[in-house]
């Protein structure tokens, strides 16, 4: 067996993941220590690698300007504003007055929008659904949906009553029971992968920092 | 015929002066004084071979004698006859007599022919291009020639020739008197020539009558009075002449006369042998040595194209087969030997005319050939019949400009040079030994040469190669399929347009509408009354951390549930402290803030204060739960105050030291993500803080779990608007939750009336379906 130099990045990885992951169950000063230390260099490289994610988009979009690809348009625009915003954050400062009306008069606004407009999307694909997929399975998650909306919207009479009394009946089994169980099972899913994960990079199997 | 007494003599062939001592003419070769033959019977000349023919011309017989006496008593009384006799141009018609006849018949030999007919009238070719051999035969031949005149003397048919009836002689006597008037150039010059031929075969004559056999000219004379033959007919030649006495020489001329004056007269065909014909005395044109090869192959019937009649006037005789002339035995017979050497190997071009003109010349029509060799003969005479007609006269081709600058040198191969017959070989060995001009393959055949034949690559430069890849590109693209674009129909998006306006209209009219319309919820969600006892538990001399993470798409529904929590909060005096993991979050602190009026309500670092920006994700929330000092070190300072200064260092964060040091830690999210970071990552470092999750509907579900676990990790749990509007009813007010209630209702309901009507319709659709389907197999 041949000792490449992609075992002392593995040997890296796998010490500083050990000793992390060991400052989890250890109550020991010196190792919280070690771990917050390990942590804080990551959370720089962090920084860094956000930093040079800036760089790698500016340059794609710059190139692309330069290609006349297509929606070229589109990257220029946002090369300009992202220089903007980035001269004048570096120059007045990401808590300025500025900043913060250029925030809250066009970046809160269009994402608020596309949230509404999703609104409708949605809406729309549910009118679709069952002429373009037609099913059993389609009409049950329609009919699913329409039942808890029916029991989350507002009535008109309010939740007095026995119609009141079923739908919170409805509204806490659906919400509370059927699709906790099915969340419950994403996270545990989340977790299994998780560590799998880990493991697979502790041991040198996965080298997602390459060979 | 002696022409003493005159200073120069002219040349009968070639119509120059010579001196008048000379036998020959000193330009042409020509003979300049006829020589007499009447007296060949009493003396040989020398050299001449004495087992031919010497019996006949030793023992003359009495009808010769007569015609020599009646000759010399002519001549004795027509002096001016024999002075015309001597003018070299004088016409044929002066002649009478057999003689005349002859002359007639020989000057309608084919004057214009080339190659060895005129030569035979020592015209065209001069003596000096003779070849060697043939001019010394010539000369041994005319030295006996004239030898035999010296002795002979001018005495013999000459007198004769002169024998013009009275109707030539006044015929002759108005040609003289045409010739003395003004005639045009063109027939002038055809009549010198005419003259001239005829003065030859004069002589020729003369000298035939002096040495005609008799048997010959006996057998000649009944050739003409015979059956007329057709001139196409060959004639037969038999070995040997037949034996005919000759009877009665004035009734022969007479017929002979009036045959040849007569103009519907065709002289037809003999039918003696050619030996026969040869011996006529009438058929040997001239004793000149250049008639030797000529005689050798017989003349060529004149042509009426080649001598048009009214110039030349051709009469009947013009259409006569051709008589041999008489050749001295001796002569003949060493005139093969003597001639073939000569012959040239190689024909070309330029000898080809000449070939063929001999070719032509040949009357192979006189020639008794076998059956055999004359059917092959028609069937090559067909054969050459039929490749005359079938060539075209076709240009040669030519190749393009263009093409030929394309043409590889390599191709081109070189053209053959024919040498001069001078240069060319002569054939060694072989059948084609003795040839000269033998086209040898060797310098063809073995010359090196490149192959033609994709030997070379092509040769292109990149604008070549770039135009047909063009080229390529376009045939390629027009050989192509192209698929039928669909006409993209503009689709109107009626629904959407539909959906659109209700949602606007439904969340609009709530809002403009002052009075509500959907009931305000009075059952409070399980998780509220927990978490309004939790808030109530908290103590307010701690700052309360409320960790914005969520998007700017979410604040609209964020703000509505994080309102009544921090109104709850600050209602019970509690400083507020912001921080966001996600870059876009102190600004949506400083938003939420604002829009509770919290900083009219509460001093910046002091009642509230925005620790800005946690970065590092997961990782700096680990560190931010571990120390937090070290994990926020600037804060987020809009109106620049305490821009110096650590937000440590502030009064509402100068006692926390670590996460726990918060009353509660209140996660406000509308992402999965970071409230489990929240959730993960700050659990054991918050000790008894309680850790608030305020949520969207939608994420709601999976944030649950942690709270509704038997060891929760979260401790108080807020989602949906609802719950929100029921939070600020226990708080005793209505906030902003409670003024989106109807709006918010409105909009669930579009939303329910848009899906139910989609769902019916899809519902009928798959009915109708069904039934179809159900009809179909039925």
């Amino acid at each position: 067996m041949r000792l490449g130099i992609h075992w002392i990045w593995a040997g890296i990885a796998g010490l500083a993941g050990g000793l992390v992951l060991l400052g989890y169950f250890v109550d020991f000063e010196l190792m919280s220590q070690v771990q917050l230390s390990l942590m804080e260099v990551t959370a720089l490289l962090a920084s860094g690698a956000l930093l040079l994610g800036l760089v790698n988009l500016v340059s794609v979009h710059i190139r692309k300007v330069g290609d006349q690809e297509s929606d070229w348009p589109y990257s220029a625009v946002l090369v300009l504003t992202l220089l903007f915003t980035l001269v004048v954050g570096v120059g007045l400062g990401p808590d300025s007055g500025f900043m913060l009306a250029v925030f809250n008069s066009i970046q809160l606004p269009v994402e608020a929008s596309l949230m509404a407009l999703l609104s409708v999307t949605l809406i729309i694909s549910g009118f679709r659904l069952l002429q373009r997929r037609s099913g059993w399975g389609s009409l049950v998650f329609v009919a699913t949906v329409l039942i808890v909306l029916m029991v989350s919207a507002p009535w008109p009479g309010g939740d007095q009553g026995l119609l009141g009394e079923l739908r919170a009946w409805l509204r806490a089994e659906i919400v509370q029971v059927l699709a906790v169980g099915g969340a419950r099972g994403i996270l545990i899913g989340v977790a299994l992968g998780a560590i799998a994960t880990g493991a697979r990079v502790l041991l040198a199997v996965e080298r997602p920092y390459g060979d | 015929m002696g022409i003493e007494g005159m200073t120069e003599i002219r040349c009968p062939m070639c119509g120059k002066e010579n001196p008048p001592e000379l036998e020959v003419c000193e330009f042409c070769g020509a003979r300049l004084k006829p020589m007499d033959l009447s007296s060949q019977g009493a003396g040989e000349p020398e050299g001449r071979p004495k087992d031919s023919g010497d019996e006949p011309r030793e023992s003359t017989p009495d009808w010769l004698a007569r015609i020599r006496a009646q000759a010399e008593d002519e001549s004795d009384r027509e002096p001016e006859t024999q002075s015309r006799e001597d003018e070299p141009e004088s016409p044929p018609q002066e002649r009478g007599g057999t003689g005349g006849l002859l002359d007639r018949l020989g000057s309608y030999q084919p004057e214009e022919a080339p190659g060895p007919a005129a030569e035979s009238r020592g015209r065209d070719l001069p003596e000096a291009t003779m070849p060697e051999s043939r001019d010394r035969a010539d000369r041994d031949w005319r030295d006996q020639l004239e030898g035999a005149a010296a002795e002979t003397g001018e005495a013999g048919l000459e007198g004769a020739s002169r024998e013009v009836p009275d109707w030539l002689k006044s015929f002759a006597e108005d040609s003289e008197g045409l010739e003395a008037e003004e005639v045009p150039p063109w027939l002038a010059r055809i009549r010198a020539q005419q003259r001239r031929a005829l003065q030859a075969e004069e002589e020729e004559a003369k000298e035939a009558a002096a040495g005609a056999d008799e048997d010959w000219w006996e057998q000649a004379m009944q050739a003409e009075e015979g059956p007329s033959h057709d001139p196409e007919e060959p004639t037969p030649i038999s070995p040997e002449p037949p034996d005919v006495p000759f009877e009665d020489t004035g009734a022969l001329e007479r017929d002979l006369a009036e045959t040849a004056d007569s103009p519907a007269f065709e002289f037809p065909e003999s039918d003696l042998p050619r030996e026969q014909v040869e011996g006529m005395p009438g058929a040997e044109p001239a004793q000149f040595p250049e008639a030797e090869e000529a005689d050798l192959l017989p003349d060529e019937p004149a042509k009426p194209e080649e001598t048009p009649a009214p110039e030349i006037e051709v009469g009947p005789f013009a259409e006569s087969p051709p008589v041999e002339p008489m050749i001295p035995e001796g002569i003949q017979e060493e005139e093969p030997q003597e001639e073939l050497p000569s012959t040239p190997p190689l024909i070309l071009e330029g000898d080809e005319s000449d070939e063929e003109e001999e070719i032509e010349d040949i009357d192979l029509g006189s020639i008794d050939l076998p059956q055999w060799l004359g059917e092959l003969q028609d069937i090559q005479d067909s054969e050459l019949e039929e490749e005359g007609a079938g060539q075209v006269d076709l240009e040669p081709a030519k190749l393009p400009s263009w093409l030929e600058a394309k043409r590889p040198l390599e191709t081109i191969r070189p053209t053959a040079e024919v040498e001069p017959e001078e240069g060319q070989v002569v054939e060694t060995s072989g059948p084609l030994a003795g040839l000269r001009g033998a086209l040898s393959a060797e310098p063809i055949v073995a010359m090196p040469r490149h192959p033609t034949i994709g030997g070379k690559s092509l040769d292109i430069s990149e604008r070549q190669y770039a135009r047909a890849e063009i080229l390529q590109r376009m045939i390629s693209e027009e050989s192509e399929e192209v698929e039928a674009t669909r006409r993209r129909r503009v689709a109107v998006p009626i629904l959407r347009w539909i959906v659109s306006a209700l949602l606007f209209f439904a969340v609009l009219v709530p809002v403009l509408y002052k009075g509500q319309i959907f009931a305000i919820p009075t059952r409070w969600p399980q998780e509220l009354a927990p978490l309004v006892t939790m808030v109530e538990a908290l103590p307010n001399d701690r700052p309360m951390l409320f960790v914005v993470d969520y998007d700017p798409g979410s604040a609209g529904e964020m703000e509505r549930l994080a309102g009544p929590l921090l109104d709850h909060a600050i209602l019970r005096g509690m400083p507020v402290v912001t921080l966001s993991s996600r870059p876009s979050g102190p600004a949506l602190s400083e938003h939420l803030l604002s829009a509770l009026n919290v900083p009219e309500r509460l001093d910046h670092g002091d009642g509230y204060y925005d620790l800005g920006y946690l970065a590092g994700g997961q990782t700096g929330v680990h560190l931010f739960a571990a120390s937090p000092r070290q994990a926020a070190l600037r804060g987020f300072r809009p109106s620049g105050e305490e821009s110096a200064a650590s937000p440590w260092s502030t009064q509402i964060l100068s006692d926390v030291e670590k996460l726990s040091d918060f009353a509660a830690v209140v996660v406000l999210s509308s992402g999965t993500e970071s409230a489990r970071n929240w959730v993960e990552q700050t659990g054991s470092r918050l000790g008894t803080r309680p850790l608030v999750m305020v949520l969207t509907t939608g994420i709601s579900p999976v944030v649950r779990p942690y709270y509704e676990a038997q060891q929760p990790q979260v401790d108080g749990f807020l989602a949906g608007l609802r719950s929100a509007v029921t939070y600020e009813q226990v708080l005793g007010g209505s906030g902003m939750a409670s003024r989106l209630w109807d709006a918010y209702g409105g909009g669930m309901w579009v939303a329910i009336g848009a899906l139910s009507v989609g769902v019916a319709y899809g519902v009928a659709a798959l009915a109708l379906e069904g039934r179809r389907r159900g009809l179909g197999n039925a």
